[in-house]
């Protein structure tokens, strides 16, 4: 099939939200960064508002590729919440509720 | 060129019919009631959203589905909202979003 | 992996890079080994104060303030990436009148300790951050506060370390330390033996449990700190701003004591360092701490909690920091949280770290400070003088592990 887009040049950008190139990433991982997480502190490749939906497989990829790495042996990345972003107020709620009861003591 | 589908081979024919105004950068655009904001968009041909903070490439629709991030404008003075899963509303102002954008509801 | 180092270093945050930077300077053949990344821990999850205001008297505030003389020469000489270091100066605030009257006490002793701290009324705080809450009743401002980014600031002394020649192995675990008469002989690793006759404990929150390995205990706890980050928003206030931790009913004499950031352990002490319990609901242990960090998040936090090492998140936790979020800087009531975490804090009984020689012969503790990013370069500065030279580190009593032992 004639067509589509090839995402191996180095400047590509890989973490879309941080505007993170493969080149970036690919340095890292030459530095010595061998798992999600620490690609992450050294780029910022999935710390951006998606953080890491989007990117997460792409660097995974690129472990597998350099470090010869199954996605099995990667170490999965923390799962915390929010499980998608939520306005602070209302995260708020039951701690306001909390602090004032307090304050009314 | 109108995308929006008037006929689909399973859902059948488009029967909706109310309508709503919604103002992009300053411009009015037609609207179904309900529909993500980016669909009114892409009807009127608007496909750029925005422009990233660091290199201020352009940025569109891309996952569809409220989990990339990259569709996100600035809704009634709020950025970062996400266009492909908010519902449109009558007199909505939407603004291509250039950056981090910039918040009107509380001071800076 | 190598076979032998001269000095094995335990712990990959703040502490072990910022001294293994200072040893491979001297010294070859310097070790770090890490069991996840490179501040992957504490130093990868806090604030990133570098504050002078909030020290006590002592090892504390001596070594804030040589770490505030360092920090400037490491940026512009040493480092080789950005850490996002700026002196702008840090804010305490207060909402009540209490608060307030103990602070203006607190003021002449800490301004007697020749720390440059300024009382401001609430319109004096508010024209500094207008983001601030009307509510306030007042803050205390330090100018020479400081702040930086500690994930960065961690990895720039690893980088600086291996420019120095120092080996780091990350992903690779400590299981034993060999001891023969009291000396250490050898770190055992998941990934192989190393020889060596110096190990420096750095595994802060973990530190006791490396201590077991050569049969030490050593009195540091897991003190658990929840917090969350916001998406990235234009500027809104450029300091970080801490709250305090007065509870409601405490007298003039703890409030005093809570404001000036001592504890007086006497009682404790005599219990030798022994492991804490939580006291009190969750909200009686929070505190307020809000970073505005250089690529626009905001960092917000932080509920403390005795919890062992269990590393979850809770509702509740993050619903009061939501609700001190909005209480003290009401625009960020419309921001999205994006991600939050939860991360351990290195505690000990005094809030004095544990730095210098144990009874093992070659076995030294750096562990055990609640305010690393203030410790690390004067600390590990004096200890690598220590081990290399044998100079004696500055206030050596007080950090000394001594203090909790017996005889």
């Amino acid at each position: 099939m004639e067509g589509g887009t090839q995402l191996n040049e180095r400047e590509d950008i890989i973490c879309r939200c941080e505007e993170v190139s493969r080149r970036t990433i690919e340095n890292a991982v030459e530095k010595r960064c061998d798992t999600l997480d620490s690609i992450k502190r050294s780029t910022r490749a999935g710390m951006g508002l998606c953080q890491g939906r989007t990117c997460g497989r792409l660097v995974a990829g690129i472990l597998r590729d350099k470090k010869g790495k199954s996605l099995e042996q990667l170490t999965p990345p923390t799962f915390r919440p929010p499980f998608r972003p939520i306005r602070l107020e209302l995260l708020a709620k039951e701690g306001s509720r909390i602090l004032e009861g307090r304050e009314e003591k | 060129m109108n995308l929006r589908i008037k006929n689909h081979p399973i859902l059948g024919e488009d029967l909706r019919k109310v309508m709503v105004s919604i103002e992009v950068d300053g411009k009015a655009i037609p609207a179904y009631r309900g529909e993500p904001i980016v669909a009114a968009l892409i009807a009127s041909d608007i496909r750029v959203l925005r422009k990233t903070r660091r290199t201020g490439e352009t940025r569109g629709l891309f996952c569809a589905k409220g989990v990339c991030t990259d569709c996100v404008m600035t809704v009634n003075g709020t950025p970062n909202v996400r266009t492909c899963i908010t519902p449109v509303e009558n007199g909505m102002k939407i603004e291509k979003q250039e950056g981090l954008g910039k918040w009107r509801e509380e001071p800076n | 992996m190598r076979g032998s180092a001269d000095v094995v270093i335990i712990g990959g945050g703040i502490m072990g890079c910022a001294i293994a930077y200072f040893l491979s300077k001297r010294i070859h053949n310097v070790v770090l080994l890490e069991r996840r990344g490179i501040a992957s821990e504490a130093s990868g999850a806090n604030y990133g104060m570098v504050w002078e205001q909030t020290r006590q008297l002592g090892y504390d505030l001596a070594t804030a303030r040589r770490s505030l003389e360092l920090y400037p020469e490491l940026v512009n000489e040493v480092f080789d990436i950005d850490i996002e270091y700026e002196k702008k100066g840090g804010m305490v605030i207060f909402f009540t009148e209490f608060e307030r009257k103990v602070a203006e006490v607190v003021l002449h002793s800490k301004q007697k300790q020749g720390i440059p701290l300024q009382l401001l009324d609430t319109n004096e705080a508010r024209e500094l951050e207008p983001a601030l809450s009307e509510e306030i009743t007042g803050a205390f401002y330090c100018p020479e506060d400081s702040q930086l980014n500690p994930m960065l600031t961690t990895i720039a002394f690893a980088r600086a370390a291996q420019r120095e020649g120092a080996i780091i192995y990350t992903g690779t675990e400590v299981h034993s330390i060999k001891v023969n008469n009291q000396s250490v002989r050898s770190v055992v690793t998941n990934r192989g033996e190393i020889k060596t006759e110096v190990v420096v404990n750095a595994a802060g929150s973990w530190a006791s449990q490396i201590g077991k390995m050569v049969g030490l205990k050593i009195p540091i706890y897991p003190y658990k700190l929840q917090s969350f980050v916001t998406e990235q928003i234009p500027h809104l206030f450029s300091r970080v701003i801490q709250g305090t931790h007065i509870a409601k009913d405490s007298t003039f004499e703890e409030a005093l004591q809570g404001f000036s950031y001592t504890r007086d352990i006497s009682a404790e002490q005599q219990n030798l360092g022994q492991e804490p319990s939580q006291q009190g609901t969750l909200a009686d242990n929070s505190m307020m701490y809000f970073k505005p960090t250089a690529s626009g998040n905001i960092v917000c936090g932080t509920t403390f909690e005795f919890a062992g090492y269990d590393r979850s998140t809770s509702y509740e936790g993050l619903s009061l920091i939501a609700a001190m979020a909005k209480k003290a800087i009401p625009a960020l009531k419309n921001i999205q949280v994006i991600r939050s975490w939860a991360n351990f804090n290195a505690w000990t009984a005094d809030f004095i770290p544990i730095v210098g020689e144990t009874e093992v012969k070659g076995f030294i503790v750096e562990s055990g400070h609640g305010t690393a990013m203030s410790h690390g370069p004067a600390s590990c500065e004096a200890l690598a003088d220590f081990i290399v030279d044998g100079k004696p580190m500055p206030f050596g009593k007080q950090i000394s592990i001594a203090r909790f032992q017996k005889g």
